[in-house]
């Protein structure tokens, strides 16, 4: 990812703008979550990991996998449906391993999705979007600065910090933030491959959920 | 949102319900700011948190969201109707188990099913503790910040 401007550099999306992969996320919302058949939702989530890997967004999925599987488990605390195993005498049951599968998915899915469409230099639209804006503003500059913060002096040090950041204000909002002028750099070839390749994405997802619903699969899929 | 980012660093064994640090800025600005503009401090809060940490379209930030309202409008009840016989340790006890009630609530819907009230005792005792913590250091920094001072003059 470009460290400036939060763009992916690199893969499908090169050059997309966060507005457009914002809205690419918006779209593929609706028919990851709506989606029944478990195996079509595994293959979106291993698609989304791939996404993220190519956007160059670091995502956690060891953690990711252990957090799905303790929602699995929680799920299967209680019993519905028949019984499908039973190790140790503990039952596992259709319905709670079906419906602890499908949060879980929904979850981690869900997750992997945001994290690969939502990028911190995103500008919402109106005075909120402008409001946001300014606060990512101070958030930068406070991080840029966090080494500052004392653990003798907690309070004194987080005190000056934010003095500091509030005194500068006004020269630093007067400038434009590098990240605008470096997407307004960007070459169009790289935008129109990126735009492209968000709007196939977007087409297949749709695709793959039409095709399953006039195809559904029983259990795994009903 | 520093404080979001400390806490999305903070190692959980459930990473979408938060023990509330980033609830901070609330506890702090509950005697400086009217209620409407207190809120929209949650509102840039919780999209603010959706941003940085790439959420905003996934469940996290439905429980980020109810979690905070929740929280902020606790705390705005406990401090307008109490006044000075509360204090902030008090007012960031009565958010956090209302927003930790609010997420476990969400979690029973949205994720766990029933098995969510397991997990709802060490939750919200965590949620109380850090609570207690969040409410001493929002007292001693209420009563030393220069910066907050100078907010106040400004208001």
């Amino acid at each position: 990812m470009n460290a400036a401007s939060g763009e992916p550099r690199t893969g499908l999306v090169a050059g997309a703008s966060p507005q457009a992969l914002f809205l690419c996320g918006a779209l593929l919302f609706p028919p990851f979550l709506l989606q029944q058949d478990l195996v079509v939702r595994a293959g979106l989530i291993a698609a989304f990991v791939a996404l993220n890997a190519l956007a160059g967004t670091r995502i956690r999925v060891l953690q990711s996998v252990l957090v799905a599987a303790g929602i699995v488990a929680f799920n299967l605390v209680i019993p519905t449906g028949r019984v499908l195993l039973a190790p140790l005498g503990l039952p596992i049951t259709e319905g709670a391993l079906k419906s602890g599968l499908m949060k879980a998915t929904a979850m981690t899915g869900l997750i992997f999705l945001s994290r690969f469409s939502i990028r911190p230099n995103l500008r919402l639209p109106g005075r909120i979007g402008g409001l946001i804006g300014r606060s990512l503003f101070y958030f930068e500059a406070i991080m840029s600065q966090r080494r500052r913060i004392d653990r003798k002096d907690i309070i004194g040090s987080i005190d000056a910090l934010l003095l500091s950041v509030t005194e500068t204000r006004a020269a630093e909002e007067a400038s434009e933030p590098p990240g605008d002028q470096a997407a307004a750099a960007e070459g169009t070839t790289a935008r129109g491959k990126g735009l492209a390749g968000l709007i196939a994405l977007v087409l297949l997802n749709w695709a793959v959920y039409a095709a399953t619903l006039v195809h559904p699969r029983p259990f795994w899929g009903g | 949102m520093f404080l979001s980012a400390i806490e999305y660093m903070i190692p959980k064994p459930i990473p979408f319900l938060r023990v509330g640090i980033a609830n901070l800025p609330i506890l702090v600005g509950l005697d400086l700011l009217p209620a409407p503009l207190l809120l929209l401090v949650v509102v840039l809060k919780v999209l603010g948190q959706g941003l940085v940490g790439g959420t905003l379209l996934s469940y996290v930030f439905l429980f980020s969201a109810a979690g905070s309202f929740s929280s902020a409008l606790a705390m705005l009840a406990a401090r307008r109707l109490l006044g000075p016989r509360i204090s902030l340790v008090g007012v960031g006890v009565t958010g956090a188990l209302f927003g930790n009630a609010a997420q476990i609530l969400l979690a029973r819907v949205l994720i766990f099913g029933e098995g969510a009230w397991l997990i709802a005792p060490p939750f919200l005792a965590v949620g109380t503790v850090t609570a207690v913590l969040l409410g001493l250091f929002a007292e001693r920094f209420s009563a030393r910040s220069a910066w907050l001072a100078r907010l106040r003059g400004r208001l």
